[in-house]
């Protein structure tokens, strides 16, 4: 009796190291219990047969190059397993799972044959769905893994056309079967192995109970071997046969062309719920589906996921299929509605767990682990960039690579991608830093320097920097495209030096250079308007109108619409006394253009020029048009997200936005004294109008240039309280800025207030002492009202600021005609008429930086 | 080949006059693949046959305004060979030639960025988020820091238009209506036939890369002597650069990306390499992350390549199931090491299990020191589930939760702070002084920013290492968890231990009101401190005192928070 129980016991102890994969183990039992039970030989053969295939399979891998030597390294289990077919076999109803097992054996022989005609003797096709032991179950979705796989391999070709569909057909359902049972399994075997951890100190009692009733040692030994840290490593392996089989079923159907068939298959084993096994399996799925989406799926062929199915999801609970993996099923689902959804969602699922397993530890013993966990983690994260900045989703693409940066020490493509990012989310000063990263780590790559240089010069304002990086990048120029763009850039770097350099003959020393890089770049690359243009600019700095007109008309050879071009042609007409040519011009660029306000400000001055007021009114009033058009919905939507991110809780997001923030005009009106310092740095920094400065404090600046033309127009028409009021409006923006400071004089000269006006241009040249247009209408407001000696000084420095003003030699002729300094008056009124046919209506340094 | 073209011309005229004819034409049209084909060359040659590309613009014109969706759809597959006939006849200056083409284009970018009923169409989706379960997951399995990651776009929508109706292309617009046609291209690019890709490759090349390769473009430089003023006429280069914009090339980049793994990989790969060069010249760094993301997937990693199979797609196997999972994974560090969870705040307590397989053995290691700590750990590991469910909610729930022994243990760990400070400020460490400079700073938002300007030191190998010892020694559950989630959080912002102190001790002498909570800061302090990190474990160990830094902790976070 006490041994009868004793068989049953050991029997169910099987059937435990079965599940758990402890074929060792399994292997002593079974000799146990044929001591036990002599009559039980048939299960026992096939035991034996079962665990030395496991065994052997668990070391050697069924691939192609094992299979020769699986041949000889099976032959014992599969005369074991023979054994067992037999009528006795059948009788104990274990020779189903015997063929199924011999199945197997072929199949790591690379027997495909054979083991389809195994497969045929266990009617595998027939069998019906019934709750399964996790043994059987893993043998059931292996067997149909295993079946599919053949069918993928047999070499034989059918004959008939129909034959091969119902063989394609047949693969197909197999395949389908084999994900549905194994995700059933891994399923399965996470609930049996959550229970048996929680039970097992009980289990583990119980056992110790009987093992004082009875005799046996052997019964302690077993339970001693159970618990889950054993387990737990065999757990996490599913075997190399179901790993492929679920990977393998979308694709064969792909290759069998049903797209829509392998995306709904992805989905179902997604959605799928996942396991502790599953969850590299998941990794590659999501991402796998998010490469069919995004390579084979154009929007007019997406088909919603599950669709249809919208009613199943009750009665799945209830009448659920057997052989189905359970699903997710929660309240709220968000479920995809469409293409960019779904791919999205995939993308950040699969982040999520790529990012999780990545390696830190940079030790050179987890080199492998960590480069195949990067591997994984960057292809997600290529994906996601594909996916998302098309959408402009910039912004949360860089905060997925300020993540990855953890473990991404030295990974130059992440490195790069970050700082790219950060550039392309315009986080200018962020992005620089990056970019100097990605340089050390890509020494060879001249382009990180180019970018670096570029952010330099357009938004960080820091010309040394640029033209530093713009010369590192011409050093690592070996081969390609750039060594032009290189030298392109060493150019502008010079020039803007020389326009920001006071001393004269710093100023003259830059102005060499410039133009010697420039000429260098023409050469290198003649195609190339950029540099023609720039060499044009430099040309027109040195007051070599000739040659400046030559180069734009290269420039504008090379490209016709090119507003910069055209607005430097323009200016290049007008110093060449042809400004009636030069509002020709304008006029057809803005046609092209019709919401340049460069080249709207330019035909502005130009009417003005002509002494045409009344249209330059109607012209600015269109700027301020045009101004509003492009700008109040882009401050709008500014606005809109600055609210959404203080309601929000969320440090990350207001510390983003805060570079931007910083950038806002109002916020510096109401408060922070340090911030208007900046910005009147800043201002200082910029003689020009109209320079391009990304970010939305630019916006603003424009509108203040706009209502002070505006301003300028009115006193030009004899409307002097309308100028007073545009004023007030630019005032409103931005009190501090020594522009309206400046055009308040103005005013102020017009009425004839001169001690208001002087106060006025006095405030303007403390604000920005290197503002010509305020040294000189100082020096001659000093003039009226009868200080010369004051106005000399005040009109030498606005000509050293820019001596090719004849506006500022006459006055000063004045001056010293004034002072009974008659020579040197004449020489004065000399150099302005001399000056004078070349001065173009706006100076050539208000012209924008560009890079296009 | 323009014989095969006339008559398919002559064909549609005739089938248009008389209706029951139009039927078969329809039928006809869509099994012969031949037309396209024939359309594709005459493109190609369209100097030759200027007049008959002129009729062909008419023709598709009238089969995109027919009822019929097959017609209706048949140009679209047209679309980047219009657009490069286009971009280039105005790039040399040709507007007049390109008439047709304009047309065209003109009427099937209003056709395609307006709804049927006359609306104007915007393609739009949801923003998906990670903190909501969705069909492909549950919260519960992914760590608290990707949930929270994406949150704050929770219901954003992104927007693909409106567009506005155009009348005439100008340079200004020219690029943004480009880049729009595309998209709808790409759109449907699974309807056109699988040649036209092949198309596709050929025109995208030709688009970024004339006027690239050429070396006559230095020809036009004999005309320098000449007079200026006598506005003497620039001989323009034969193919003149086109002007492209950054959206236009990532919609062209999206379309390749197709043709790529649809049957044209080697092509497709080539024109990849044109337009990544193109956009490094431009520096367009919108197309140079999406061009360097689809280069790097070709190269190094198991995306697979276009041949490998059907799109690239191959089964890749776990690799090293054995060496990674089992051996070596004991000891090294992955950020699973860090994972936290975040609880729902509406959903009651819930108990968590925070070990780590890992955790026992070391825990030993760390605590040995202290004999009171290895008979605590037990009453710890218990204690974590509860404990973590204080993490999340409001200060309130904080006070109200935190339990008595919390309150009662307070008093003690005062004493063990004011011990541990004496220990820590005896020697001059250098963090020590670093420390000094940083605590100037007082705004959160700028100790944000500033983690960017500790890069450039950082990232040096010796701190990176002391990093991860620091981390390997910590017996995670040990940790008080929110603390351990701060570090976390550091380390993900910067290498060096440096700045995550530093960051730490920001974040407290902003955050916090300082007077209030005097020893909380000490506390915290010694806890961010990296050399001192040891040290908290050995104090903390005792339950109260755990429980005492972990609710400081979840201050923090509040802190950090608001």
């Amino acid at each position: 009796m006490a041994n009868r129980r004793n068989t049953t016991k050991v029997e169910a102890l099987i059937e435990s190291c079965r599940s758990d994969g402890k074929w060792q183990r399994v292997l002593e039992l079974t000799d146990e219990l044929k001591t036990g039970s002599p009559h039980n030989e048939c299960l026992a053969n096939f035991l034996v047969g079962e665990a030395r295939l496991e065994n052997y399979l668990e070391e050697n891998a069924p691939i192609e190059s094992n299979f020769g030597r699986a041949k000889s390294g099976l032959g014992e289990a599969r005369r074991y397993l023979n054994l067992a077919l037999g009528e006795s076999g059948q009788k104990a109803g274990i020779a189903l799972d015997a063929y199924l097992l011999l199945a197997k054996l072929s199949f790591a022989c690379g027997e495909y044959e054979q083991s389809l005609e195994n497969f045929v003797k266990a009617e595998l096709n027939t069998l019906a769905e019934k709750e399964l032991t996790l043994r059987s179950l893993k043998i059931l979705a292996e067997s149909y893994a295993i079946r599919g796989l053949c069918l993928e391999q047999q070499t034989t070709k059918p004959t008939s056309k129909f034959k091969k569909a119902e063989k394609e057909a047949e693969m197909i359902s197999s395949f389908e079967r084999a994900t549905d049972l194994g995700l059933l399994y891994l399923q399965e075997q996470d609930v049996a192995s959550g229970s048996n951890s929680s039970n097992n100190s009980t289990a583990g009692s119980t056992l110790n109970v009987n093992a004082t009733v009875q005799q046996s040692a052997s019964n302690f030994a077993i339970s001693s071997t159970i618990p889950a840290s054993g387990a737990h490593e065999v757990n996490r392996r599913m075997g190399a046969i179901l790993e492929t089989a679920l990977q393998r079923a979308p694709i064969v159907l792909i290759k069998a062309g049903k797209l829509q068939d392998a995306v709904e298959r992805y989905r179902i084993m997604l959605n799928a719920i996942e396991t502790r096994t599953t969850q590299s399996l998941r990794l590659t799925l999501a991402r796998q589906l998010a490469e069919v989406l995004l390579r084979g799926v154009s929007g007019t062929i997406y088909a919603l996921p599950f669709k249809g199915k919208s009613g199943g999801s009750t009665l799945r609970g209830s009448g659920r299929q057997l052989w189905k993996p359970h699903k997710y099923a929660a309240r709220q689902q968000f479920s995809p509605r469409n293409q960019q959804e779904e791919i999205i969602l995939l993308l950040l699922i699969a982040e999520a767990l790529a990012v999780r397993d990545t390696v830190l530890s940079q030790s050179p013993e987890f080199r492998v682990a960590r480069q195949h966990a990067m591997g994984n983690v960057s292809a997600v994260y290529d994906l996601l960039t594909l996916a998302t900045v098309r959408w402009g989703l910039v912004q949360l693409l860089h905060e997925s690579f300020e993540k990855a940066l953890k473990f991404s020490f030295s990974e130059q493509h992440v490195w790069r991608q970050y700082g790219l990012s950060l550039m392309a989310a315009e986080k200018h000063a962020h992005a620089l830093r990056v970019l100097q990263e990605s340089m050390k780590l890509t020494p060879s790559d001249p382009l990180p320097c180019l970018l670096a240089s570029r952010l330099c010069y357009e938004s960080l304002g820091s010309v040394k920097q640029g033209l530093n990086y713009a010369q590192q990048a011409l050093r690592r120029e070996v081969k390609g495209f750039r060594p032009s763009r290189s030298q392109l850039f060493v150019g502008i770097g010079h020039q803007q030096l020389a326009i920001e350099a006071t001393l004269k003959s710093d100023r003259d020393a830059y102005n060499k250079l410039a133009l010697e890089t420039l000429e260098r770049a023409v050469q290198l690359d003649g195609n190339d308007h950029l540099a023609e243009y720039y060499l044009a600019l430099q040309y027109a700095l040195l007051n070599n109108v000739g040659e400046a007109l030559s180069h734009i008309r290269f420039a504008l050879a090379l490209r016709m619409e090119h507003a910069p071009c055209l607005h430097l042609f323009a200016l290049l007409l007008t110093a060449s006394r042809r400004p009636r040519e030069a509002l020709g011009v304008v006029d057809d660029a803005l046609h092209e253009f019709p919401d340049n306000l460069n080249l709207l400000h330019v035909k502005a001055h130009l009417q003005l020029h002509l002494e045409d007021a009344e249209t330059a009114l109607s012209t600015v009033q269109h700027m301020l048009a045009v101004w509003r058009e492009i700008y109040e919905g882009q401050l709008a939507g500014e606005e809109e997200k600055h609210s959404d991110t203080k309601s929000g809780v969320h440090l990350m997001h207001s510390s983003q936005m805060s570079d931007k923030d910083s950038n806002s005009v109002y916020a510096v009106s109401l408060a922070a004294v340090s911030r208007v310092e900046h910005a009147l740095s800043e201002a200082a920094s910029s003689l020009s109008s109209f320079t391009q400065r990304p970010g939305p404090r630019r916006p603003w600046m424009l509108q203040i240039e706009i209502w002070l033309l505006l301003a300028d127009v009115y006193l030009r028409i004899d409307q002097p309280n309308e100028a007073l009021n545009c004023i007030h409006e630019a005032t409103q923006i931005y009190p501090l800025s020594h522009q309206i400071m400046f055009m308040r004089g103005q005013v102020h000269v017009y009425l004839e207030q001169w001690l208001d006006a002087k106060q006025c241009f006095l405030n303007a040249v403390s604000a920005n002492p290197n503002h010509m247009e305020a040294l000189r209408a100082l020096g001659e407001t000093h003039l009226i009202m009868g200080e010369p000696r004051l106005a000399e000084k005040m009109l030498k420095d606005a000509a050293k600021l820019d001596p090719n003003c004849p506006k500022i030699w006459f006055t000063l002729g004045k001056v010293m005609e004034t002072l009974g300094d008659y020579s040197a008056s004449a020489d004065c009124f000399a150099t302005s008429l001399q000056l004078e046919p070349s001065c173009p209506v706006l100076p050539f340094t208000s012209l924008p930086l560009v890079f296009e | 080949m323009a014989e095969l073209v006339r008559d398919w011309l002559a064909d549609y005229q005739r089938a248009r006059r008389q209706p029951e004819e139009s039927e078969a034409f329809v039928v006809e049209h869509e099994t012969d693949p031949e037309i396209a084909e024939a359309i594709f060359t005459i493109f190609n040659e369209r100097q030759r046959h200027e007049s008959l590309v002129h009729d062909i613009c008419q023709q598709l014109l009238s089969f995109y305004r027919a009822p019929e969706v097959v017609l209706h759809k048949f140009p679209l597959q047209f679309i980047p060979v219009l657009i490069y006939t286009y971009l280039h006849a105005v790039a040399a200056g040709d507007k007049k030639a390109s008439r047709g083409v304009e047309t065209l284009l003109i009427c099937i970018y209003n056709g395609e960025v307006s709804t049927d009923d006359g609306g104007q169409k915007v393609v739009a989706f949801r923003m998906p988020i990670l903190a909501q379960a969705s069909v492909y997951h549950e919260m519960k399995n992914l760590p608290m820091t990707d949930l929270r990651r994406w949150e704050e776009n929770c219901n954003r929508e992104v927007k693909w238009g409106p567009h506005m109706r155009i009348e005439s292309i100008t340079a200004q617009n020219r690029m943004r209506i480009m880049a729009a046609l595309l998209f709808c291209y790409n759109q449907q690019v699974n309807l056109a036939q699988k040649s036209s890709l092949l198309h596709l490759c050929r025109v995208a090349s030709q688009l970024v890369n004339q006027g690239f390769t050429s070396k006559s473009g230095h020809a036009h430089r004999m005309s320098y002597g000449s007079d200026p003023t006598t506005g003497a006429t620039f001989p323009k280069p034969s193919s003149p650069r086109i002007p492209l914009s950054c959206a236009f090339l990532i919609e062209l980049v999206h379309a390749i990306y197709f043709a790529m793994f649809n049957g044209f990989g080697t092509i497709a790969i080539q024109t990849l390499e044109d337009i990544h060069n193109r956009a490094g010249y431009e520096m367009y760094t919108g197309v140079i992350l999406v061009t360097s993301a689809v280069r790097n997937s070709l190269h190094a990693n198991p995306s697979g390549q276009p041949n490998d199979g059907p799109m690239g797609l191959s089964v890749a196997l776990t690799p090293s199931t054995n060496t990674v999972t089992t051996s070596v994974s004991k000891s090294m560090i992955t950020n699973a090491s860090f994972r936290t969870k975040k609880l729902p705040d509406d959903i009651p307590i819930q108990v968590q299990d925070l070990t780590m397989p890992q955790a026992p053995q070391q825990l030993a290691s760390v605590t040995e020191e202290s004999e009171p700590g290895s008979k605590e750990s037990p009453s710890t590991k218990e204690g974590s589930g509860t404990r973590t469910s204080i993490i999340r909610p409001s200060m309130e729930g904080i006070k109200a939760q935190a339990h008595k022994a919390l309150i009662a243990g307070f008093k003690k760990s005062k004493d063990k702070d004011k011990d541990k400070e004496g220990k820590s400020a005896e020697p001059p460490k250098p963090p020590q002084r670093k420390f000094d400079k940083h605590s100037q700073r007082n705004s959160l938002l700028q100790m944000q920013s500033d983690t960017g300007l500790d890069y450039e030191k950082s990232p040096l190998a010796t701190k990176a290492k002391t990093y991860d010892a620091v981390v390997e020694q910590q017996p995670t559950e040990m940790l008080p968890l929110q603390t351990l989630s701060l570090i976390n959080e550091n380390g993900s912002n910067s290498f060096s231990v440096d700045s995550d102190m530093n960051e730490g001790v920001g974040a407290i002498q902003g955050g916090g009101p300082p007077g209030q909570l005097p020893t909380l800061n000490s506390n915290t302090n010694s806890i961010t401190s990296s050399d001192l990190i040891t040290k908290s474990f050995d104090s903390s160990v005792e339950l109260a005192q755990l429980g005492h830094s972990n609710s400081n902790g979840a201050k923090l976070a509040e802190h950090g928070l608001e």
